[in-house]
């Protein structure tokens, strides 16, 4: 995997790039010593959310540019769980350097078990997939005629647990917290019913989206009132 | 002609383009066209938030614009000051580059 990195670094304008996984970390990296690994696992970490709002946003975005005064950011979505973030010249050829990602992704790809997994998940006959999202239809606060969806559990069935998590989670995140909340409760609906007891499963999926161990902590005391 | 009026008649004016939304920093709504105005008024706000996330662990200045390219080559562009955001959905035939030379002046003109 060094060495496909040590290949884009070959492109003009390229500092140096990074291989992110959501739940190892930075998987290999070439970028040079000032970004130290800790700063790297922040940054792609933040990054790599960018594609989880794909499905919610009904977008299917798979690489974006950042542009700033020093740099150029080039970030592609490897899987749903990894990225590879490339740090350019700001007046790099990004032309050049794309094409370079891509020609290098799908070998990066298959160098990543985590991939594996998702597209696997991804390749499952429909009939399959379906199971699971429909379940949370058979409980009972399923059953009504209003369909269950992210708004309706937000802002009225859990009106009040769920904005004692947008409180602890806006101190954490700041104001991306209600998009972020969503997303997750989005995900949280499609493994069950929304019901106090699976509350806790919420939380959990909510501390990836922190990356300070601090914060995290006084998230999940914030919560202690609901869990 | 205010700066914003301004900015939405010269963004009328460039072919390819699908929807458009202004929103301030918070991501609320100033100017929308097309159907889909709000997710994508959240999105860009949530992008730029992104962009400016990463800002302190890097010490970069800006960031001025976002290209983020979708499976069918259809690009969402985002353009941003202090004040406010800008989101274009663009067609595949769209290229961001000379779209953002004849915006960003503008763009960096709005304040209030």
């Amino acid at each position: 995997m060094q060495n496909l990195l040590e290949e884009i670094t070959t492109s003009p304008g390229v500092m140096g790039s990074c291989v992110y996984v959501a739940e190892r970390g930075i998987l290999a990296s070439n970028l040079p010593k000032v970004f130290n690994p800790d700063i790297q696992k922040r940054i792609a970490s933040i990054l790599h959310r960018i594609f989880k709002l794909n499905e919610t946003v009904k977008l299917d975005v798979n690489s974006y540019e950042i542009q700033y005064d020093e740099a150029l950011i080039l970030v592609k979505r490897l899987c749903d769980a990894s990225s590879l973030v490339v740090i350019c010249d700001p007046d790099a050829n990004v032309h050049l350097v794309n094409m370079s990602i891509t020609v290098l992704a799908s070998d990066l790809v298959s160098l990543i078990k985590e991939c594996e997994k998702t597209q696997a998940i991804e390749s499952e006959p429909v009939g399959e997939t379906q199971v699971a999202p429909t379940a949370p239809l058979a409980e009972p606060e399923a059953t009504s005629q209003e369909p269950l969806n992210v708004d309706r559990v937000i802002n009225n069935l859990m009106a009040d647990e769920m904005s004692t998590i947008r409180r602890a989670l806006a101190k954490c995140i700041g104001p991306i917290a209600t998009m972020t909340l969503e997303d997750e409760v989005e995900k949280w609906l499609g493994t069950g019913a929304p019901t106090k007891d699976r509350l806790a499963e919420l939380a959990e999926s909510l501390l990836g989206e922190i990356d300070d161990e601090s914060a995290q902590k006084e998230f999940m005391g914030d919560l202690k009132s609901i869990l | 002609m205010s700066t914003i009026q301004k900015l939405t008649d010269t963004i009328d004016e460039i072919p390819n383009i699908r929807e458009m939304v202004i929103t301030t920093r918070d991501g609320r709504i100033l100017h929308q066209k097309g159907d889909q105005c709000k997710a994508l008024g959240n999105y860009i706000a949530y992008a730029a938030l992104t962009s400016e996330q990463i800002k302190p662990y890097l010490g970069f200045s800006g960031p001025y614009h976002l290209i983020m390219e979708q499976t069918s080559k259809d690009k969402i562009l985002i353009m941003l000051n202090e004040n406010i955001i800008v989101g274009l959905d663009l067609n595949s035939q769209s290229s961001p580059a000379p779209i953002l030379d004849k915006l960003n002046p503008l763009v960096a003109q709005i304040t209030f």
